[in-house]
């Protein structure tokens, strides 16, 4: 992908809001394999600088998908370091998954069409 | 005995952080600050750059707090997670909600008053469930749907396999269907209410 907007295009205003809708179903989407501890679940996000946001802005996200029964944690010690608070999917964290995945094509495609209906009839 | 979090630059991220956050709860001040806190221990850890506690690298310290991002992004992270969750109902009114759903329908059997008490059951379940803020919109009108539908299908039923004859059996079968449609209905309900009380009791 180019990044027509300028080199700080990933901080813009359209950027951070189109993140704030969808970032919570990329987050159980990186649970969705297995646990993971908060540092390599932001690993994984840094992978996609589309995605990419101040690390620490996630665990308040964390937070709430827990407080909201979509995610569960458990602590784990480490060989090295603190031991390693784990986040992992609950039932309804992989239904609220599985809703997303079946509504984003059709919400991606509509978007495509409504932005150049001529590319997209 | 030194750890990363004794690391004056640390400090004064953290303490940061913990300012800006003021106006927000305690437990949820408490989980934020302790999260970015192993956060920075464990990243350092990952990079093997905590071993010797001593020298522990400023530079590296530098590194892993700018990633983390300024304080204000990160309380204006935690202010705007903090909508409310629904606040769950008590056990007793939830379970009181969901045996009027599951008993409805049961009571149109009681001889002479049965459909009056089984009408009333109904309209004080839908009510209850209508005005209560713990079920999401989709879940009320899946249960007033599976509430209400026994009094078409139950019908339709025994009108459709009339002509067949209407054996007690059949009668039986027909109205244990029709009874079931309710009390899924009064399954979901409870599930979905234990779901939200065990989220919001979970400790930070």
């Amino acid at each position: 992908m180019t990044n027509p907007g300028g080199g700080d295009a990933a901080d813009s205003a359209v950027a951070t809001q189109l993140r704030k809708g969808v970032l919570e179903y990329c987050v159980l989407a990186l649970l969705r394999d297995g646990p993971r501890y908060g540092v390599e679940l932001l690993q994984e996000l840094g992978r996609f600088p589309t995605l990419a946001t101040s690390q620490g802005t996630i665990y308040p996200l964390l937070s709430r998908l827990r407080r909201a029964g979509l995610a569960d944690t458990f602590l784990r010690d480490s060989a090295s370091g603190p031991s390693r608070r784990y986040y992992t999917l609950t039932d309804a964290g992989r239904a609220a998954l599985q809703e997303f995945a079946v509504l984003w094509p059709a919400f991606r495609e509509t978007v495509d069409h409504v932005l150049d209906p001529g590319e997209n009839p | 005995m030194n750890t990363p979090l004794e690391h004056p630059l640390v400090g004064a991220y953290l303490d940061e952080v913990r300012r800006l956050t003021a106006d927000q709860t305690d437990e949820r001040r408490r989980e934020l600050l302790a999260d970015l806190g192993e956060h920075i221990e464990a990243t350092l850890a990952d990079r093997g750059t905590a071993d010797a506690a001593d020298d522990i690298d400023a530079a590296a310290i530098r590194t892993v707090l700018e990633q983390l991002g300024r304080p204000q992004d990160i309380a204006a992270a935690l202010a705007e997670e903090g909508r409310p969750q629904p606040e769950p109902q008590s056990p007793g009114r939830t379970a009181v909600t969901v045996a009027l759903v599951a008993l409805a329908l049961p009571l149109f059997v009681v001889p002479a008053v049965g459909p009056l008490l089984g009408l009333a059951a109904a309209v004080v379940a839908l009510r209850r469930i209508w005005t209560a803020p713990q079920w999401t919109r989709g879940e009320k009108k899946q249960a007033t749907w599976l509430l209400l539908a026994p009094l078409v299908v139950v019908p339709a039923a025994a009108f459709a396999l009339s002509p067949a004859g209407l054996s007690p059996v059949l009668v039986l079968a027909v109205a244990a269907a029709g009874l079931a449609l309710p009390l899924l209905a009064a399954a979901l309900l409870a599930r979905s209410a234990g779901r939200l009380r065990a989220a919001a009791a979970r400790p930070a």
